[in-house]
């Protein structure tokens, strides 16, 4: 088991070596750089830059060398544990990371916790009590949950909270809380602001999950060895939570790998919806302007995630269900 | 069982429950109303002036001294007309206090625009007064070469160091022309804004006086000293402030720490990320830059930028109140535009203007007036309402071509028949409510039986099966309008221009790009016809020139070229493009608003008109802007600037209420 985390952990370094490479490639698909992006701005405000200017702006962010060289430096500091330099926000990326990603994580492990606490219940139940009357109710509940995209639930539930109470979700915080330091009534009122997102991310993503559990249940409770455990008397509560949910839930433990980034890139609508400040909209943000140094620490770190992820959900796997090993 | 297995499900449901009670509960907060409580105003000082009651624990305490010696010896007196004219705002002495609240997709927000620290100072977006306003004397030569200037004496950077000759001396030998340095000129630094004439050249006389030599008459530049655009940094720059980061002044070791600190590569990158231009006075690296400025950078995260009044603010109002009125601007910073609009629907805002509002959202805005206490009022433009700029230089290399044979036309017959096709009344009725003004009679009026005769008389009288015209080569004709969707009205407009030029049989092909595609490809003169919007109603005065042929849609980009380059790339301007670049060059010889300007300003827009250079898709733009119910000295409705409720930002004060 050791050996194996091992193995995985080493394969991580020339993956992600890999993907510097691809995503330093892709930042520089789009036509033009940054420097376009801040002429443009600055051209919309009302500004002028002329050649000579232009020229030494692209020197200031190192834009008038060969890509290659870029390159080279970008991976240079990286190894020295330097993400560089944002173009846009003018700050170390690091710095930015180390503010976003916390809070980006602590949000969407909560959603995914919310996710759980909605769908796993609902899920045993409906496929226990298929063709019920409630059965019928959560299906038609999570495939509407399932067909409408996340950013229409924010907007809609913003509006409805908005038109009810005239309360208006713009931030994490409420403006008068933003520059405060942490205290009780900050906290609160991050809760006041939070629970809308974090409801819509896990209603989405509820959906889904209910409808497979209930379909891996549903084989599980069909096969003998229920049938086997229930006429030997086995209590039916143990019975079910002993054996067929253990199984059935394998599947979702298997996509705690894709989950964890989707969870971090898949808010960055809601989030963009939501005025929250996560690393879904300067993801976003950053590859619209060519922020090259920030989009690139950033597809790096989605990719971490990612095969951090899928080693994690595969331990959990290991220690969910004995019959998985690794040989 | 069945028992049992509730007692599995039930903590699921209760906590869905205990949520769906939470969500409820939590949606009764209330917004926090802006504290603007309402200030004593203490006594006078010797001098006649009250002490900002933000200042006075500072000055009390000995850190700050006191505002007799804060202030210039003679500081500006702002009154009635003298930042926005009188027809268009009632001036009110006001009171000092309260914070103005902003939201931003960018850390600077409107307080770019709001400096207010021109050189020169006429009201609103004129240039002709010319009020001494850095400066406390100012003269030129008759024959516009020479201009001199006397700093106001006593007039302090934001960090309480006098503003000398110093700094003009620096901006100029220590940056533009230092060798390791090269600070690129500005374009109004430029003889008549031209890079080819050379830059100004400066005379420091004493330690309050200089003059600036051209070598041609450049009566244009006094449009630039009063314009909020070029500002005032490209000739004052904070030498004590700046010297830190220059080889010439500072010790080697401590520029080396410095250059490690702000993580730039050498000394040069250091200082010119330290001179912040007026569009990054909120960014981090402008904290600590001492300004002119009606307020100070003091806190800049990625969240939200802070600034505070500038103590040393040099102007004042008739009753010894030292501007701004409002002690600190706070801007927060948004995800998006939509974000923006949140913002400002709940109140969150306390003014909002140009680019951060919107004419399609006027509904939502008036529905939430009156419960997030803001108010809004419609004035006319900066910028031009959405333009057509057919290229007179696309595919030039190809002169038998259709496109070259449709505008080599002498008498403009395509361009002048799709002008006739528009319908720009229908355009301001399906898009902008009907609020857009008609169009002048000096424009071609819509009239599609003309544009079908001029379309066939210039020998698109030929259709395909579908009733499209064939282009004069008999070939398929397709007119690709390309745009870069600016603001929510672009795609709309492009749909009804689509609609109307095809009912006199023009094919058109929408092609919607990313804003950097669209520059690239004007620069590669690949755009045949495009639609963006300009500064037009900002040309007069010489604050703007973006009718230029390259700019912000192409209608000439290869003989601009041809131009800037002095003849050694892009195209010849043909017979009739002479006559624009003598107009463009002659103008700059005269203040824009001077007899001399003005009739050469008149030729200039007759010959914009006459030779298409751009088509309106509609009238005068009327755009909204949201003020906070309780801010006085706003300007009146219907006046001519969105972009004076920020410009006019000292002179806002927060009433009672």
């Amino acid at each position: 088991m050791a050996r194996f985390v091992l193995r995985r952990l080493l394969m991580l370094i020339p993956f992600l070596f890999l993907i510097s490479v691809v995503s330093f490639a892709v930042i520089q698909l789009p036509p033009g750089d940054f420097v376009d992006t801040y002429v443009r701005n600055l051209e919309v405000q009302g500004g002028t830059v002329n050649q000579g200017q232009r020229a030494a702006i692209e020197a200031q962010y190192g834009l008038d060398r060969p890509v290659y060289i870029q390159y080279g430096i970008w991976v240079k500091h990286i190894a020295q544990g330097d993400f560089g330099n944002s173009f846009l926000y003018d700050r170390p990326v690091g710095d930015i990371l180390k503010e976003r990603v916390p809070r980006t994580v602590g949000i969407a492990l909560a959603a995914m916790l919310l996710t759980w606490v909605i769908a796993v219940p609902i899920g045993i139940y409906s496929a226990l009590r298929q063709y019920s009357v409630w059965d019928h109710l959560f299906t038609f509940i999570s495939f509407v949950g399932l067909a409408v995209p996340g950013f229409l639930l924010a907007l809609v539930l913003m509006y409805v909270v908005y038109e009810k109470t005239g309360w208006l979700v713009t931030g994490m915080f409420s403006p008068e809380y933003r520059a405060a330091p942490w205290s009780v009534a900050k906290f609160v009122d991050m809760l006041k602001n939070l629970w809308l997102p974090l409801l819509v991310l896990a209603v989405t993503s509820a959906a889904g999950v209910i409808r497979v559990l209930r379909a891996s249940l549903l084989d599980e409770v069909k096969k003998q060895y229920v049938t086997t455990a229930r006429s030997k008397g086995m209590p039916e509560w143990k019975l079910v939570m002993r054996y067929p949910v253990r199984i059935a839930i394998n599947p979702l433990i298997s996509t705690i790998g894709w989950m964890l980034p989707a969870l971090v890139g898949g808010e960055v609508v809601v989030s963009k919806v939501l005025n929250i400040p996560t690393t879904g909209p300067v993801l976003l943000e950053a590859i619209l302007s060519q922020d090259m140094y920030l989009t690139g620490a950033l597809v790096m770190i989605l990719s971490a995630l990612t095969v951090i992820g899928t080693l994690a959900s595969d331990v959990l796997l290991a220690v969910v269900d004995p019959r998985i090993r690794y040989e | 069982m069945n028992r049992k297995l509730r007692r599995f499900i039930a903590p699921g449901v209760l906590v869905a429950l205990v949520l769906a009670f939470v969500v409820v509960r939590q949606s009764t907060g209330d917004d926090e109303p802006a504290g603007a409580s309402a200030v004593n105003e203490g006594p006078k000082s010797a001098r006649g002036f009250l002490e900002p009651p933000a200042l006075a624990a500072k000055v009390a305490a000995g850190k700050l001294p006191p505002i007799d010696q804060r202030l210039p010896e003679q500081p500006f007196a702002v009154g009635d007309g003298t930042l926005l004219q009188k027809e268009h705002m009632d001036w009110q002495d006001g009171k000092y206090g309260g914070t103005f609240k902003g939201a931003a997709t960018f850390p600077t927000g409107w307080v770019n625009i709001a400096g207010g620290a021109t050189i020169l100072r006429s009201p609103s977006q004129s240039t002709g007064v010319s009020a001494p306003n850095i400066v406390s004397e100012f003269s030129y030569t008759d024959d516009y070469k020479t201009f001199k200037f006397t700093i106001r004496k006593g007039l302090r950077w934001s960090d309480g160091v006098p503003l000398t000759t110093d700094d003009v001396r620096f901006a100029f030998e220590d940056m533009y022309q230092d060798k390791e340095v090269q600070l690129p000129w500005p374009t109004e630094l430029f003889t008549q804004g031209d890079a080819r004439l050379g830059p100004a050249k400066l005379k420091v006389v004493d330690k309050y006086s200089f003059e600036l030599e051209f070598s041609k008459p450049y009566g244009y530049f006094i449009a630039n000293l009063n314009s909020w655009i070029p500002y005032y940094n490209m000739l004052f720059k904070p030498a004590h402030y700046l010297k830190q980061f220059h080889q010439k002044y500072a010790k080697p070791d401590a520029l080396a720490a410095l250059v490690k600190k702000n993580r730039r590569a050498n000394w040069v990158q250091l200082i010119t990320y330290k001179d912040v231009p007026h569009w990054d006075v909120g960014a981090p690296q402008a904290l600590g830059l001492p300004t002119l400025n009606a307020w100070v950078l003091s806190q800049s995260t990625e969240n939200r930028s802070v600034y505070d009044r500038n103590p040393y603010f040099w102007h004042v109002d008739k009753s010894g109140h030292q501007l701004p009125y409002v002690d600190q601007v706070v801007i927060d910073r948004v995800v998006d535009p939509d974000a923006l609009t949140n913002a400002v629907l709940a109140g969150q805002v306390s003014l909002a203007s140009g680019g951060e509002v919107s004419l399609n959202k006027m509904p939502v805005y008036k529905q939430n007036a009156e419960r997030s206490k803001f108010r809004v009022f419609t004035s006319k433009s900066f910028n031009n309402p959405l333009l057509l700029f057919l290229n007179q230089d696309y595919q030039y290399q190809n002169p038998a071509g259709a496109w070259q044979k449709l505008m080599a036309d002498p008498a403009h017959r395509f361009s002048k028949a799709v002008a006739a096709a528009v319908d720009t009344e229908g355009i301001s009725k399906s898009v902008y409510f009907g609020l857009y003004e008609k169009l002048g009679p000096e424009w071609q009026g819509h009239d599609p039986g003309l544009a079908k005769q001029l379309l066939d008389e210039a020998g698109m009288n030929r259709t395909d099966g579908k009733g499209f015209r064939l282009g004069p080569d008999g070939k398929p004709f397709v007119l690709r309008l390309t745009h870069a969707a600016g603001s929510p009205d672009f795609d709309p407009v492009a749909e009804l221009l689509k609609e109307q030029l095809e009912q006199v049989g023009i094919k058109v092909e929408i092609e919607r790009v990313e804003g950097t595609l669209f520059d690239q490809r004007k620069a590669a003169n690949q755009i045949m016809a495009s639609m963006a919007w300009n500064d037009g109603p900002a040309w007069a005065s010489g604050i703007s020139e973006d009718y230029l042929p390259a700019s912000k849609g192409p209608w000439s980009p290869a003989t601009w070229t041809y131009f800037t380059s002095n003849g050694k790339e892009g195209r010849k301007p043909p017979a009739n493009m002479q006559k624009f670049y003598e107009l463009a060059t002659a103008r700059k010889a005269f203040p824009p608003e001077s007899p001399e300007g003005k009739k050469l300003y008149e030729e200039l827009v007759t010959w914009l008109r006459e030779n298409y250079a751009f088509i309106p898709t509609a009238g005068v733009r009327v755009t909204p802007n949201i003020v906070d119910t309780r801010l006085r000295n706003v300007p009146k409705e219907g006046s001519p600037y969105e972009l004076d409720t920020y410009i006019n930002a000292e002179a806002l004060w927060f009433a009672d209420e």
